[in-house]
């Protein structure tokens, strides 16, 4: 190969790796195009604020509820376990953040069998089962975010607390304080991953068109209404699952978008 | 001398570690309590079965987990390559100073629920490729159908890890290429990329693993008729099984168990599958935090 | 023993501010020099800061020509202006010319100009997933198959030329039983080795190196003096240092720079007995730096 051809191979290789982005990302703005263009169809005050069939209030708070009882369950737990693998470090606390690596690669289907099986079967609580199975999707990425955060704060400020004389535990408390922030945009990007999973949901929650009524109840979410909605061919349902859908991507968009700018922070897979 | 003191922190972070455990240890728990009723019908042979025929008794796993294989390494044929050349764009050859952006956008594509890019797939993209491709004369709802929507979804994974990693690689490396009279693309393929081959082989195991275990996006186009059938024809994964038929399934408990136990197998393959494939990107960060 | 001062041919900028505000003129190697390369009034940045501030300096065929002075002098970025790895620094901006055997190398080809001037790097940079002797071919194999009289280079012929340029790094020896071992393998004196074998497959005609020893131990430190002494028959050689004695043994000129500027240049003798510059001096007898 002489230079030349090795030339323009370099130029063509390079022009295709500006493909290859353009290519990844048209279907990012083609998604959100036709969620907008055919969310906007019947968005309105009707949609926001009537039950089922014309609306799908229920269904906005049914998704802050379920999420809200996720954070009781997810956060101490993880915030906790995260706490232990950051500062109290050992071949067990490296064991637990490596399972909690591997753990947040469970298909969200399989937390939802788990939780029926565990809470649906026994109990019949669907809407906490919901929660549940968002829990199990959550808590590896509290628990690793807890850590990063923990590890990422300097140990000068842990030794300046000590040298005080101050105990563990309230040393451990002024570092949480310090990374809490960071602990937070985990928490916020991951409810936003688990706001959009429906398959969790099939098996837990459903589907519901009356008003919320306890978590031992069906509990409506923006994510279901989608599936809901859209799955069978009628017009004005259509269009009222692409509302829904609207309204769940700006939120979802919101929170990454806001976070990412707000903390220059990486996706986390 | 003072006696230890008992550390009060150490003993609650210690418990809510055990909760955590009690977490994982339950998703194995349930998962094998709801697959006994099949386990115990059928035995091994639910994973040999080529024939899934729920409304006469007959579960075999194959058609399930062909679809699975077929739909995942459709994914990561087309993945690949286009991650690779997004990762080496936003590592080495986009501006620097909107490589933020750019990385951003990439990253929001795995940001988009899978219910949402489900029903584009089923609504926008399945009526395109119907009409731009010959081989799909017998429908939009295909294997290929999926593996190509899977493929959107695990791209930003892949090239996010892949970035991280070619970034990580020391500049020396690239230099050294280029001091011995290499074109950029030659110095980023000839020592670059080997160098960071192993981060990158991490991203595209995890991509797997995503893909292996993606349900809603899948179940909106794959058609989920479980066989073992052309790419080009419907099929259904494990995943897609599961999320399709449990509506039907739930009244009758073979059935209901056949489908939990397929979800076994499923965990048993993605937990296989993202151990390795993290093992091999923390051995990435390491390198990076090393220089 | 006492040579004097080669006087500039071009005293553009002669006078200079010293950082310690003393006056001093601008001095370069002289006429007599037969140049293999030419840097000419050589200014280069990175983004705001100007690092070298507008000089000339030539490098005389087969001879060894070190350049020392204090980190931060604008060492490595003259020797990177060399061969253009300057210019892949983000930020890093030049202006000036670099002439190889008269020839401008920024209007050429940056590749091909790599390709005739070799470097080797302050850290021992082997590829680790190529075997030693994929390493040491890893530069000829770029230019594919294909010769420019239109042969095809065989494996064996590689392997040939593997086996050569290992040699003439003195390296044949200790790897020839493990030639299919990761470059990373080596000891960190035997993969500078492999780096200049890797350099020299290439056929340069200049070799940069870009301290070359810092990050080994002084046996191997030996090794590689002992070798540029070698290499020099066919090569010209320029050597950045942070080190005064091996400046002192290996080169036969020596240039000083300090903050930018080329303090003094001349036959590494004179420079080491008896320099022209205050400010020389009082560098290489170690009283700053």
């Amino acid at each position: 190969m002489n230079l030349r051809t090795r030339r323009a191979k370099d130029k063509v290789m390079k022009s295709l790796t500006l493909v290859a982005f353009l290519v990844a990302i048209v279907p990012l703005f083609y998604v959100i195009g036709t969620v907008i263009s055919k969310g906007l169809v019947a968005l309105n005050w009707q949609a926001l604020g009537e039950l089922p069939p014309l609306g799908f209030r229920n269904a906005i708070i049914g998704t802050f509820i379920i999420l809200a009882v996720t954070w009781l369950i997810a956060l101490p737990v993880g915030i906790m376990s995260g706490v232990y693998i950051a500062e109290y470090r050992g071949i067990f606390a490296r064991a637990m953040s490596f399972l909690a690596d591997v753990m947040s690669g469970v298909p969200s289907i399989i937390a939802g069998i788990v939780s029926y099986v565990v809470v649906v079967a026994t109990t019949r609580a669907f809407g906490l089962a919901g929660s549940v199975a968002l829990s199990i999707l959550m808590l590896p990425v509290v628990i690793r975010s807890t850590e990063e955060a923990l590890k990422s704060v300097p140990n000068s400020l842990r030794e300046a607390s000590t040298a005080l004389g101050a105990p563990k535990w309230r040393t451990t408390a002024i570092a949480l304080n310090t990374a809490k922030g960071s602990i937070a945009t985990g928490v916020l990007l991951s409810s936003a991953r688990v706001m959009g999973e429906t398959a969790p949901l099939i098996m837990t929650a459903g589907y519901s068109q009356w008003e919320f009524m306890g978590m031992d109840c069906r509990v409506n979410s923006l994510a279901y209404v989608v599936y809901e909605f859209l799955r069978y061919p009628d017009k004005e349902r259509i269009a009222l699952g692409w509302s829904a859908a609207l309204i769940l991507i700006i939120i979802i968009l919101a929170i990454n978008i806001g976070v990412r700018i707000l903390t220059r922070r990486k996706y986390e897979y | 001398m003072r006696s230890r003191r008992i550390d009060p922190l150490r003993t609650i972070s210690l418990a809510f570690v055990f909760v955590s455990l009690i977490f994982m240890a339950t998703i194995i728990w349930a998962l094998v309590d709801g697959s006994l009723p099949t386990l115990k019908e059928y035995g091994i042979s639910f994973f040999a079965g080529d024939k899934w025929r729920p409304s006469r008794g007959i579960f075999g796993a194959l058609p399930a987990i062909y679809g699975t294989l077929t739909t995942s390494a459709i994914a990561i044929a087309i993945a690949v390559p286009i991650s690779l050349g997004i990762a080496i764009f936003l590592a080495h050859l986009s501006p620097p100073k909107i490589g933020a952006i750019l990385s951003l956008f990439v990253e929001l594509i795995a940001a988009i629920p899978s219910i949402i890019i489900g029903f584009w797939g089923m609504f926008v993209l399945i009526p395109l490729l119907v009409s731009f491709c010959p081989f799909l004369e017998k429908g939009g709802y295909t294997i290929l159908t999926a593996g190509i929507v899977l493929a959107i979804m695990i791209i930003p994974i892949i090239a996010a890890i892949s970035r991280d990693s070619i970034k990580a690689v020391p500049k020396s490396q690239k230099e050294g290429m280029l001091a011995l009279g290499a074109t950029d693309w030659e110095a980023i393929t000839r020592s670059v990329l080997p160098y960071a081959r192993s981060g990158i082989f991490g991203g595209v195991i995890l991509g797997f693993g995503r893909a292996i275990g993606e349900t809603m996006a899948i179940t909106l186009v794959i058609g989920n008729t479980p066989g073992i059938v052309p790419l080009n024809e419907p099929g259904a994964t494990m995943a897609s099984l599961i999320a399709g038929n449990w509506g039907e399934a739930v009244s009758t408990p073979l059935y209901k168990s056949a489908l939990m136990e397929l979800g076994l197998a499923l965990f048993l393959i993605t937990l296989f599958v993202n151990v390795v494939a993290r093992l091999l990107i923390r051995r990435m960060e390491k390198g990076a935090a090393r220089g | 023993m006492s040579i004097k001062v080669y006087t500039q041919e071009e005293n553009v900028n002669a006078e200079l501010h010293s950082p310690e505000g003393v006056m001093v003129t601008e001095v370069s190697a002289g006429d007599d020099i037969e140049a293999k390369m030419h840097v000419k009034n050589l200014k280069a940045w990175f983004r705001q800061k100007q690092v070298l501030n507008g000089f000339d300096f030539k490098v005389a065929t087969n001879k060894i020509t070190a350049i020392i002075g204090p980190s931060g002098c604008g060492k490595s970025t003259l020797i990177r202006c060399m061969n253009r790895m300057h210019e892949l620094t983000p930020g890093a901006r030049m202006e000036g010319g670099v002439f190889l055997d008269g020839i401008d190398i920024y209007k050429e080809d940056s590749v091909e100009m790599r390709s005739r001037i070799g470097m080797v790097f302050q850290t021992p940079n082997p590829f680790p997933t190529m075997s030693v002797v994929d390493n040491a071919i890893s530069g000829i194999k770029l230019r594919g198959r294909g010769k420019s009289d239109g042969k095809k280079i065989g494996k064996d012929e590689l392997m040939g030329i593997g086996e050569e340029v290992l040699n003439m790094a003195g390296l044949w020896d200790e790897v020839k039983d493990d030639i299919n071992k990761s470059g990373a393998a080596l000891s960190g004196g035997q993969q500078q080795r492999l780096c200049i074998a890797r350099a020299l497959a290439v056929e340069p005609e200049v070799l940069l190196m870009d301290e070359p020893c810092s990050a080994l131990d002084p046996a191997s430190t030996l090794k590689i003096e002992e070798l540029m002494q070698e290499l020099k028959k066919d090569y010209t050689i320029v050597v950045v240092t942070h080190n005064m004695q091996q400046a002192a043994r290996v080169s036969d000129y020596t240039a000083f720079l300090y903050m930018g500027e080329l303090i003094e240049y001349q036959k590494t003798s004179v420079i080491f007995e008896n320099p022209e510059k205050e400010l020389t001096e009082r560098y290489i007898t170690g009283r700053f730096g």
